[in-house]
């Protein structure tokens, strides 16, 4: 039931417009969330610089991949990835008391109460991304499209 | 002689064998896909570079200039100079940092203005209300590295403070040369904010 067709329609929906509206603003302003990206401490100069216009172009593109029903299972398998690499740098942010916005799905909003909001944000997120990669394989759910066969 | 399709237990490991087979196909053919997404992702970011006719490290110091335009940047001042000026009332403390920061703990007699608020120019009613325009500013965040600071004072100007300077080396600066600090609740911006 869980696994059910319309299940994971919605979550398939649901993720790809998360990380849609979540790469509009980075797209726009590369530059703010470069600095964003440096508050974590984690990596300076030039991969910040990439990280900044790549990170977000990956989110926008395969959110949209997702929402179309294009290579869902590699898509959800990307986003399962990535988002483990947000949680791994906020917890480490929260663990160092950097005073950082986290820069997930807007670049305007920063207090440390949103930080541990947006860790959440995160595992929730990734639960529904390993979710939908899991059951997307023909031998353990519904197969949610004809492109994954 | 019995085959293995009639022996249920081969039948068994034959279809386990060709689940796993199938399994490793699928992640294979998985990650494949995520080197194209990856490398298409970097692709279409340096085609978009292309067309807004910049490359992406310039698009990037373009997009952390816009902030700033109008004003140059303020002049740093050093924790020491800040604090006499704080304490005569020739200046007033800003920090930038977030409300959460503000209330662990903050220099004594700044005000809290987190940078993002400042940024939403409709906000400035809250504190700065109170703030008459010829007011010297002295806007800190947390650390010689942060940005707030410079960005923040860059929109007091935009907000009509002419003199706004920024505190080199942030909180750390300032209890690094023993000044006194407050902990304490965020300010009627931050709480408006927070509604």
């Amino acid at each position: 039931m869980l696994a059910s067709r319309w299940v994971l329609l919605t979550l398939r929906l649901a993720i790809g417009a998360v990380f849609i509206i979540a790469s509009w603003d980075k797209v726009l302003n590369p530059g703010r969330f470069a600095e964003i990206i440096e508050g974590y401490k984690i990596v300076s100069g030039y991969p910040v610089q990439a990280l900044a216009v790549w990170l977000p172009w990956v989110e926008l593109g395969v959110g949209l991949m997702l929402v179309a029903g294009i290579w869902i299972r590699a898509a959800a398998l990307l986003f399962s990835g990535l988002t483990i690499v947000f949680i791994a740098a906020i917890a480490s942010a929260l663990v160092r008391g950097l005073d950082i916005q986290c820069g997930c799905f807007s670049l305007s909003l920063g207090s440390d109460a949103r930080t541990w909001v947006s860790l959440w944000q995160e595992i929730a997120l990734l639960m529904g991304c390993l979710w939908l990669w899991v059951a997307s394989w023909p031998a353990t759910g519904t197969q949610p499209s004809q492109t994954d066969k | 002689m019995p085959t293995s399709t009639s022996n249920p237990g081969q039948k068994l490991a034959s279809a386990g064998n060709s689940s796993s087979v199938l399994a490793k196909a699928g992640l294979d053919v998985d990650l494949k896909r995520i080197a194209v997404m990856l490398v298409v992702g970097l692709a279409v970011g340096l085609i978009a570079d292309i067309f807004t006719g910049q490359n992406y490290q310039q698009r990037v110091a373009g997009s952390q200039a816009a902030p700033r335009q109008g004003p140059k940047p303020p002049p740093g001042i050093d924790a020491r100079t800040a604090h006499e000026l704080s304490s005569t009332g020739e200046a007033v403390l800003v920090d930038v940092r977030s409300a959460g920061s503000y209330r662990k703990e903050h220099a004594a007699a700044a005000i809290n203005l987190p940078e993002y608020v400042l940024a939403a120019k409709e906000k400035d009613a809250g504190v700065l209300a109170k703030v008459p325009k010829d007011t010297h500013l002295i806007v800190y965040c947390s650390s010689m590295q942060c940005s707030q600071a410079a960005r923040g004072a860059m929109l007091l100007n935009t907000l009509g403070y002419a003199k706004v300077s920024t505190m080199t080396g942030g909180i750390e600066g300032w209890k690094n040369a023993g000044l006194p600090t407050e902990k304490g609740q965020e300010n009627d911006t931050t709480r408006e904010e927070k509604k």
